[in-house]
């Protein structure tokens, strides 16, 4: 080669090759060497090369030049080789073939170059690039949602790919129905079940930064670290965990400052993850928690416009059952006023006995409102209705029942209702009309079958007579016993008025 | 003439069934059955002869349209009455006669002659 052009090459840093084709010999000048990594007084072979070449790329170096000796086509390939340091280099190769008067090849020729800065640039692009269309794929596909379930399964699986770890991990705090928080995880990179014969991590040394939201922990080899290993009970990694060397946690912190969870990446090999790496996951750790954060908001905004529809439903129930409870105790009213007028000869006795019902009425409703509506005491609802005729000195009746026993709304009213024609009429014509008769009430309540027996008796008074009409009070009793299912008789014996009533009740404690 | 129109009675409040009863025997309608309960009424709506039925809408906390129901198969007229209004009513059944209550004897009596006059 003509020495001109050898400084030439040099200068530029491009090496100069010949092979020829009959011996098989290289020859090569220093740049060339140093494009291998070898200096200049070492020798240079086909040997040599396919010794350091990178053994991926020999069978493409082989291919290509089979193609310039059957083709002609001028040489241009790429290749990386393997420096003595064990440092890889990248090489661009161009060379031609040169033939002999029949135009068979008899040598290549050509020149070399080091391109490993370039590739270099070229990776670190392509990996930015990667990483840029990821964190917005992650951006979008998070954007649009909010299942909670689906987002850290995104989250995950995306980190998982961004950072080159074998397997990636996303502890997330939950909240029970109950407000109790608990703690669900994803896996990406490996099957659930490597991970779901252990036991929740919990606060080691290790993990306390992450769980705690203190900080991000990256290690080349956590074995290294001098936190790792601390704890009881596996002091490190459970028996049969994936063996993490290289390992990387980051919070997933909610704008409210609460730790949503921790993503964590593991590999085996040591020095995986970057600080790149970390920037990288630190950023979609930020849009993973506004994510969940959106989640949970929406999640608690629904569960509030549920609770109103509830309310709202609830209301409207109570609004109609309201309404109807009103127009039926107006109709009520309606029938003991109409009722009262058909029985009485005056307009004072019509006010009379209109209000005494109307009362009753009322003190039914008392004790219903007492109870909640949901039934009324036996024995309270005696007391009520006779509490008129208690007197000052001995009291004009006796109330004697085995057990108290709650009613039904609708079997009080009733009870309230007859019971207080029956005291109506012993204060008109009963016992309860003279100074010194006596109303005796006595009930029992027994199991099975499950029933009440009650009954009315007056002593003392003047002597019975038998009404000869049926009066609202009677007619009021009798309708008592067809609604309640009661057998109710009324003796108008001439020592005084008797009534029982057997009332059937309702599982034993309601009629 | 309405003397021997027979009437079914679904009222679970005896106080006002009590009050029907006496306003339909003044009008000079005979009251053929009386039942407060949607099993009971059921039975007397199955056999009863007769002419129009009126029914409670709310039988203690049940509706009453299962009884309706055998009485619009039946082919018998029948009249609801309710505490709730119209809304209360499932569709087949808005058109029906309804009593609002509280009521009076003229309603009764002017819903009952439209039944019978049509």
């Amino acid at each position: 080669m003509a020495e001109p052009l050898a400084a030439v090459l040099s200068a530029g840093r491009v090496g100069y090759w010949e092979y020829d084709l009959k011996t098989g010999a290289f020859r090569v000048s220093d740049e060339f060497k140093a494009n291998w990594g070898l200096p200049p007084e070492a020798p240079f072979t086909a040997e040599v090369l396919r010794r350091n070449i990178y053994p991926d790329d020999e069978p493409l170096r082989a291919g290509m030049i089979e193609q310039t000796l059957s083709t002609g086509v001028p040489l241009d390939m790429e290749y990386r080789v393997i420096w003595p340091d064990g440092s890889l280099h990248w090489m661009n190769v161009r060379g031609m073939a040169q033939r002999d008067r029949r135009g068979r090849p008899t040598r290549l020729v050509g020149v070399s170059l080091d391109i490993t800065d370039r590739k270099r640039a070229e990776e670190t692009l392509r990996a930015e690039t990667e990483s840029l269309e990821l964190l917005n794929k992650i951006g979008a596909a998070l954007g649009g949602n909010l299942e909670l379930e689906a987002i850290v399964q995104i989250v995950t699986d995306a980190a998982t790919q961004l950072s080159g770890a074998q397997f990636g991990a996303f502890f997330y705090n939950v909240l029970d129905a109950q407000g109790e928080s608990y703690t669900l995880y994803t896996i990406s990179g490996v099957a659930r079940e490597a991970f779901s014969k252990f036991p929740m991590p919990r606060n080691t040394q290790v993990f306390e930064p992450t769980f705690r939201g203190t900080a991000v922990v990256r290690s080349d080899d956590i074995r290294q670290d001098p936190r790792y290993g601390k704890n009881d009970p596996y002091f490190g990694m459970p028996k049969g965990h994936l063996p993490v060397v290289s390992y990387l946690a980051v919070p997933v912190i909610s704008r409210s400052g609460a730790v949503l969870g921790g993503l964590f990446f593991g590999h085996e090999r040591p020095g995986v993850f970057s600080e790149r790496i970390e920037r990288l996951i630190a950023g979609i750790a930020a849009q993973a928690a506004v994510a969940i954060d959106n989640a949970n908001l929406l999640k608690s905004a629904q569960a509030e416009l549920e609770e109103r529809r509830r309310f709202e439903s609830h209301q409207e129930l109570l609004l109609a059952e309201l309404n109807h409870r009103v127009k039926n105790t107006l109709a009520i009213v309606l029938s003991i006023a109409t009722q009262t007028l058909r029985n009485s000869d005056s307009p004072e006795t019509f006010r009379q006995g209109f209000e005494a019902r109307i009362l009753a009425l009322a003190e039914a409703h008392n004790l219903l409102t007492d109870g909640n509506w949901e039934g009324a005491s036996l024995r309270a609802i005696l007391e009520r209705v006779l509490q008129p005729y208690r007197g000052s000195g001995t009291s004009r009746y006796v109330l004697n029942g085995n057990r108290d026993v709650r009613v039904g709304p609708k079997t009080a009213v009733s009870l309230v209702m007859a019971l207080n024609e029956l005291a109506t009429n012993a204060a008109k014509y009963g016992a309860l009309s003279n100074s010194d008769g006596t109303v005796m009430v006595n009930w029992v309540v027994s199991d099975n079958p499950a029933k009440v027996h009650l009954r009315w008796e007056e002593t003392g008074g003047p002597p019975v007579v038998a009404p000869r009409r049926t009066g609202f009070g009677s007619r009021l009793i009798r309708a008592l016993s067809n609604d309640a299912a009661a057998e109710v008789m009324m003796d108008f014996a001439p020592s005084g008025f008797v009534c029982t009533f057997d009332l059937p009740l309702r599982s034993g404690v309601e009629a | 003439m309405a003397a021997s129109q027979k009437i079914l009675l679904v009222e679970d409040e005896y106080l006002i069934r009590m009050l029907l009863e006496d306003m339909l025997d003044d009008l000079g309608y005979s009251v053929v059955g009386a039942a407060g309960s949607v099993s009971e009424a059921s039975k007397l709506a199955t056999s009863t002869e007769c002419d129009v039925a009126i029914l409670d809408v709310n039988l203690d906390g049940q509706e009453v349209f299962p009884v309706a129901d055998i009485l619009a198969n039946r082919g018998l007229p029948f009249v609801f009455v309710t505490g709730y209004g119209g809304a209360g009513l499932p569709e087949q059944y808005r058109s029906r006669p309804t009593l609002q209550k509280p009521f009076q004897l003229d309603e009764l009596s002017k819903t009952l002659d439209a039944i019978f006059a049509g």
